[in-house]
């Protein structure tokens, strides 16, 4: 799969003030991230992992302070800013003063199509995003839910070949967010590439071929949301882990080790019975927890320790 | 070639106009066109309407403030407010951002200006049509390089903040000119202000260069230099400074 963007251990600083040579925030601390031609690749992490800051700096609105950035195998940031790569920002950075179509005619007119190519493609891309029915309104009148939509047609309207969206999903209705997942499902089954940063762990199972798990400025596993199962483990700290393995193993043989923890599948015995089978074969348990083979349960697991680089989920 | 840079692209006139005609709908939308026309026609009433000298002094500082008004924090928004970044995703330019944006706001300012022509003209007869003309075409050198000076602000200073900031340029100009402060320093500090000041396109140059050409007094050697090469400065800088800033230094953190 030819990369249509690679980060290369790409570290952001902000500094405390203007002229200030004391940095205040470590934003990226190393990113290495590759995304693939006409993936769905997801941004995961709390809120002030660098997610947005990677997303600028991979839009080229931003300057990295140290690492490499390459889009479509040839830019680099020290040529300038990469042609071909849309940005939609979390807040709405759009002219409020502006109807909706004649701020997707002004983004047309950057691109310099002419009048009557203008025109179709305004109107296209509106029906696309579902607003022809907006297409007067002013931006300042405009939901949340529209907003969004506007900001992917913005994006879209240059016919980009890499999109990359920073938290679109975020504070829509059930009804906004499934229209803007259509519409990103529809983009990438066009073979666009997108780049979604967010918070809606379901939408990204469902969109997203990969994700990316950032915490703390750096990327801490690529996950294949394919490969979560929904499965429920009981996941046991115990004492003497490779003898109870073993014990256990003789009886359940899916059951995984990982330090001092035994993971035991739920599948046909309750916790009680699984428990009730190491006190019966000696083993004593510290500790135990349900896990479940899913997305939020994996995120939590890998923000609550420390970092490991590129860890896969398989 | 996709993924190369767009910032080697050729300046495109097409963008240009599109920059210039969001920013005329900015400002009629806006009702900042409606103030700089207020805040231009008002202070005629006050005006002594013997000498025509007086009268253009007038007109030049009035369209002073309202290509003020209209200019600086609207010029700062657009930087601020992040519509500066999405457009360069979209191939615009810094240079192609600013000429858009100077030139709408440099154009409705000559139409204040024009507007305000025939009350400056009203009280008494021009000797000579070719003088005057001489008298506007400076006004208009003062106008631009009063906006290449809103330009270079605009990269540095947010928001009103910059429209506010520009409101003392207008006074601190005099009472730098003025001996008593400049005595009080050691004599090539006071030469350093006084020729940094000389440089400003400021409506005292233009005003000079209207006495020169109405009242026969010595033309300043320096006024010319300030309102016609000046400005030419003034917008490479503020491009520089715009190419050289990261456009989503706002929208982050």
């Amino acid at each position: 799969m030819t990369a249509v963007l690679r980060a290369r251990a790409l570290v952001k600083l902000y500094y405390a003030g203007f002229g200030s040579a004391k940095c205040s925030i470590e934003a990226l601390r190393g990113i290495d991230l590759e995304v693939g031609e006409g993936e769905l690749l997801g941004l995961l992490g709390p809120n002030g992992a660098g997610k947005s800051t990677f997303l600028l700096c991979a839009a080229g609105l931003q300057k990295p302070d140290s690492g490499t950035l390459e889009w479509f195998g040839t830019a680099r940031w020290a040529l300038g800013r990469p042609a071909g790569v849309a940005y939609v920002p979390e807040r709405s950075f759009y002219h409020r003063f502006l109807t909706v179509r004649e701020a997707l005619e002004f983004y047309a007119t950057l691109h310099e199509l002419p009048g009557r190519e203008r025109a179709a493609r305004v109107a296209a891309v509106l029906d696309r995003v579902g607003m022809s029915e907006h297409a007067g309104k002013r931006i300042s009148q405009l939901s949340r839910g529209m907003l969004q939509r506007l900001g992917v047609a913005q994006a879209i309207i240059g016919r980009p070949r890499l999109v990359l969206l920073d938290e679109t999903l975020s504070g829509l209705d059930p009804v906004g967010a499934r229209a803007v997942r259509e519409l990103l499902r529809s983009l990438r089954d066009q073979g666009v590439t997108i780049l979604l940063s967010s918070h809606d762990l379901l939408s990204l199972e469902h969109l997203a071929s990969r994700i990316a798990v950032i915490n703390a400025g750096r990327v801490h596993a690529t996950l294949d949301p394919a490969a979560f199962t929904g499965a429920r483990w009981l996941v046991l700290t115990v004492d003497a882990a490779p003898l109870a393995v073993r014990l256990i193993r003789s009886r359940r043989p899916t059951t995984r080790v990982d330090g001092d923890e035994l993971h035991v599948p739920l599948d046909a015995a309750s916790p009680e019975e699984v428990i009730a089978d190491c006190h019966a074969l000696g083993i004593t348990v510290r500790a135990s927890r349900i896990r479940r083979d899913d997305l939020e349960h994996r995120f939590f697991e890998l923000i609550e320790r420390p970092a490991r680089v590129a860890e896969p989920n398989t | 070639m996709m993924g190369l840079d767009s910032t080697a692209q050729r300046v495109s006139l097409v963008r240009i106009g599109a920059v210039a005609i969001v920013r005329l709908r900015r400002l009629l939308r806006t009702r900042r066109l409606l103030l700089a026309a207020v805040m231009t026609l008002l202070p005629w009433f006050i005006v002594d309407p013997t000498l025509l000298v007086a009268r253009l002094s007038a007109l030049t500082e009035f369209t002073v403030i309202g290509l003020t008004v209209l200019g600086a924090g609207a010029l700062a928004e657009d930087l601020d407010g992040g519509q500066y970044a999405i457009a360069l995703t979209h191939g615009c330019t810094p240079i192609e951002l600013l000429a858009g944006e100077a030139a709408t706001t440099l154009l409705l300012a000559v139409v204040l200006a024009a507007v305000q022509l025939p009350i400056a003209l009203g009280a008494g007869t021009v000797a000579h049509l070719a003088t005057l003309l001489l008298c506007l075409g400076w006004l208009v050198a003062l106008l631009v390089g009063w906006m290449s000076i809103m330009l270079v602000a605009s990269t540095a200073i947010n928001g009103v903040g910059n429209a506010v900031a520009m409101i003392p340029l207008l006074t601190i100009v005099p009472i730098l000119q003025g001996t008593a402060l400049l005595e009080r320093l050691p004599a090539p500090a006071a030469a350093v202000v006084r020729f940094g000041v000389e440089l400003l396109p400021t409506p005292q140059q233009a005003t000079r260069m209207y006495e020169a050409l109405l009242l026969g007094a010595t033309p300043p050697r320096l006024a010319p230099i300030a309102l016609v090469i000046a400005p030419i400065g003034f917008f490479a800088l503020a491009t520089l400074r715009l190419a050289r800033l990261e456009p989503a230094r706002r929208i982050a953190v």
